[in-house]
């Protein structure tokens, strides 16, 4: 058997979701295959069918190696010594209890056998983030896998630690093991692998066997792109806007980035780049290094809580609807009002005006054109896409100038995400200013004036509508071109 | 805040079975008592004259108060368990400025009562205060102030604030007004009419205002109500000092219109009222006015089984067993009831989606 892994068109759906749609991936025993693929691309949901945690839907999946997979966040139990994490699940026994002396012989021969030294009786929370992956790597091989997944494994390491690391996944292969490598840093796939699948919405893109891939091939497969000519997004028209007001302005590293009025601007990047941060810093839920002043209209923010900067017009739509978005327990009506009534529904002795409010919720299910059995009903009971609806809805309809929206169509269907851009493009046009960050560069295109990609939680460059390409793009997210702006 | 019939039914029958199985208990032990026997003692002591009503009465209002003030707490999603300490803090509060504060009986009682809400709002912003310090959950630092609580009582009431003239016993001079009693000849004071009317009070601003608008949101996600702009860390500190002013009420009520002073170990310790406050809290549906009867309820628990006691003599262990058996069943009642009343409200409307996002993520 040559192949240590198989898998021929695996698919499977979450809902009216899907993950894999047919994903293809051959991995060769002895090799350090990379798996490239966007944010959302499907790897990871890919690596859980390997391993057996979730069931395909359909397709067929050969496995001629035990598989152990590493996750990106690690699997750490923090109060367990590094020896109990590592033996975890397969502790050896001796008449009933825990052989560790036993045990730790045999993790002392693996970590000899890989160079690879832990202190054994140390509190697993108590070593940095390197060492606690080291941990899970030497936890699969005890467990004696041989195929080893490793999902986004460079993300919290440093440039050093990534070269030990990638010395000790030499190691590895050099002795029979074969590893997955889950990655969207170009780079390191290019330093390090012997083969490369390129995997997008759940498709296989692109398969290099050898090393012939280079990373500019591999950037356009990652986002759907084979190269060649870039099929231009058409011109949109609209007022000019150059000369329109700064609604939100915010720092990050040395940029500063600008929304103007009537103009949407995205922000692309490869998750966890400090996007996340980023909204947080400019709705004030957390203050973040890296980041620089933010004025609202104009305005400086800076220290002002939430709730003052919502008064001064800043709305959100976050990543997370369930989480950050609504209270799935309450109902329609109570969503609609948040936790923060406005004063348009206080009376006296702060009373609440239920009757205004409840017309008020009517009108936001309608103009979200929410599909509801009536404005009583609980949040929770939506579907997730007229959940998103319901808050785009309510932000944008609530005098608003500026709105955050954070992934405002991840995990929606295709009708609802549709119509919540729509809305963000109409709120620009009516005069907001619209701050779109999101991992999917079609909807990006689709609506954003103008583009600023981060990268490491710094501006990696930033593209005017005019000169978007997947191809500009890619380059920028997976940090090749830097500094590199128009 | 509706309690559908088929809910009402199940903590009826769940309440049934709970007083079966303790009077069949009561039967067994009490020596050839008959089940009614022991069902009219109960009643006698609970409801039977007006002192035993003033004495159920007397025994509801801390635990009405200091269940509200869980409810609060509870409500808002912060596991504040300080109650008893609280409504310690307000009643040695309550002992040692009522004889210091002058001025005419209302005024007396009632400045006395200010002092006490005060205390307990304070004793409530160091458990928040401490808790952040040491980075350790407010469960735990609530929990554990507790007996702080009372080892600084017995400490000031004997250092401090204590009678010289009383002898053997630590407690403080007697208050110089008290709060008027309503029935006479037995313990039904005017704080039960002060009980209700917070407890009114609470309903009301729960339900109908726009601070209640925003507990209630709070409860359900502090996530979605920070997003909105409601400042966690302020809110939860706000929340708990709210809670910690009624528990403080509880102890200055309980100074000014039973005990007459802050006698040591009347209030605090392991068998304080605030203890059956926290489980009218969670037995009872969070803020509605059920808290009322609820309280009523475990109090008649209390003085129906002293009269129990009294009258066929079994002994106050027993009866301490019996309102256990009575609170576990009442809180299977409430479980299945609320189990029922959300299959009823699902099956109303859509069926619920599970959108999967999760496993989309790469």
């Amino acid at each position: 058997m040559t192949n240590a892994l198989l898998c021929r068109g695996i698919r499977k759906s979450f809902g009216p979701v899907h993950a894999l749609n047919g994903t293809d991936l051959t991995v060769r025993r002895g090799t350090i295959h990379g798996l490239v693929g966007e944010n959302g691309a499907g790897k990871s949901t890919l690596m859980k069918v390997v391993v057996g945690e979730l069931q395909p839907d359909s397709g067929y999946l050969e496995l001629n190696a035990t598989p152990g997979l590493i996750r990106q966040q690690l699997s750490t139990i923090p109060e367990f010594s590094v020896l109990d994490n590592i033996i975890f699940g397969a502790e050896p026994l001796r008449r009933g209890l825990v052989a560790r002396r036993a045990a730790a012989e045999r993790i002392g021969q693996l970590m000899e056998e890989i160079g690879l030294p832990l202190p054994l009786g140390a509190e697993a929370a108590l070593l940095p983030l390197a060492l606690q992956q080291r941990m899970e790597i030497l936890r699969v091989l005890y467990h004696q896998a041989e195929l080893i997944l490793m999902d986004e494994p460079t993300a919290l390491l440093t440039p050093n630690e990534v070269e030990a690391m990638s010395a000790l996944l030499r190691r590895l292969v050099a002795q029979g093991h074969t590893i997955v490598f889950i990655t969207h840093k170009l780079r390191e796939v290019e330093a390090l692998c012997d083969a490369v699948t390129v995997i997008r919405h759940g498709v296989t893109t692109h398969h290099w066997p050898d090393r012939s891939f280079t990373i500019a091939a591999m950037a356009a497969a990652m986002v759907g792109d084979a190269g060649g000519a870039d099929a231009m997004p058409p011109e949109r028209e609209g007022p000019d806007l150059t000369r329109a007001d700064v609604l939100l302005s915010v720092g990050v590293g040395g940029h500063r980035i600008d929304v103007r009025a009537g103009e949407v601007t995205g922000i692309a990047g490869v998750a966890g780049n400090g996007q996340d941060a980023l909204v947080e810093h400019v709705c004030g839920l957390a203050d973040h290094a890296g980041f620089g002043a933010v004025t609202i209209g104009g305005v400086p923010v800076d220290g002002w809580p939430t709730k003052r900067r919502r008064t001064a017009g800043l709305r959100l739509i976050p990543a997370d609807a369930r989480r950050w978005g609504s209270a799935v327990e309450a109902t329609l009506v109570d969503n609609v009002a948040t936790a923060e009534v406005s004063p348009a529904f206080k009376g006296r002795f702060g009373t609440l005006r239920k009757g205004a409010m409840a017309r008020h919720a009517a009108e936001t299910v309608a103009a979200g054109q929410v599909v509801t059995a009536g404005i009583q009903q609980k949040a929770g009971e939506l579907s997730g896409g007229n959940l998103q609806r319901l808050i785009a809805a309510r932000e944008l309809n609530s005098g608003g100038t500026v709105v955050v929206a954070h992934e405002p169509t991840r995990g929606v269907d295709f009708k609802a995400a549709r119509a919540i851009r729509g809305r963000l493009r109409t709120f620009a046009d009516q005069g907001g200013a619209t701050l779109l960050v999101s991992s999917d560069l079609d909807e990006l295109f689709e609506i954003s004036d103008r583009i600023v990609v981060m990268y490491r939680g710094e501006v990696a460059g930033e593209v005017p509508r005019a000169e978007f390409s997947r191809a500009r793009l890619g380059k920028l997210m997976g940090g090749i071109g830097a500094g590199e702006t128009s | 805040m509706s309690v559908d019939r088929r809910a009402t039914q199940i903590m009826a029958l769940a309440l049934l079975i709970g007083l079966a199985i303790a009077g069949a208990i009561i039967a067994a032990v009490g020596g050839g008592a008959s089940l009614p026997a022991a069902a009219a003692a109960f009643a006698e002591g609970a409801y039977g004259s007006g002192a035993s009503w003033g004495a159920t009465v007397a025994t509801a209002v801390p635990v009405l108060l200091t269940g509200i003030s869980a409810s609060i707490a509870f409500r808002a999603g912060v596991f504040n368990l300080g109650q008893p300490g609280m409504f310690v803090a307000g009643a040695v509060a309550a002992g040692a400025a009522a004889p210091m504060l002058a001025g005419p009986p209302v005024l007396n009682v009632l400045s006395t009562l200010v002092v006490a809400v005060t205390a307990g709002a304070l004793w409530a912003a160091l458990i928040t205060t401490l808790s952040r310090l040491t980075a350790v959950d407010v469960l735990v630092i609530s929990l554990i102030t507790n007996y702080l609580a009372d080892g600084l009582a017995t400490l000031l009431t004997t250092r401090v604030f204590r009678d010289p003239t009383a002898l053997g016993v630590i407690e403080t001079r007697l208050v110089p007004a008290r709060l008027p009693l309503l029935i006479e000849q037995s313990s039904f004071h005017a704080g039960a009419l002060l009980a209700v009317a917070v407890c009114v009070l609470y309903w009301w601003i729960l339900n109908h205002t726009s601070p209640g608008h925003r507990l209630r949101l709070y409860g359900h996600n502090p996530d979605f109500a920070a997003a909105s702009g409601t400042p966690r860390r302020r809110y939860e500190m706000h929340i708990t000092v709210v809670a910690g002013a009624v528990s403080g009420l509880a102890g200055g009520i309980q100074v000014l219109g039973v005990f007459l002073r802050y006698i040591d170990g009347s209030i605090g310790g392991s068998s304080s009222a605030a203890w059956t406050g926290m489980i009218l809290a969670i037995l009872a549906p969070l803020g509605s006015l059920l808290l009322i009867p609820g309280a009523l309820f475990l109090a008649s628990l209390q003085t129906g089984l002293l009269g129990v006691e009294r009258e066929i003599g079994v002994s106050s262990r027993l009866s301490l067993v019996v309102q256990a058996i009575v609170m576990i069943a009442v809180a299977w009642g409430r479980g299945r009831a609320m189990r029922a009343q959300r299959a009823g409200s699902a099956g109303d409307g859509a069926p619920v989606p599970q959108p999967q996002t999760e496993g989309a993520k790469s």
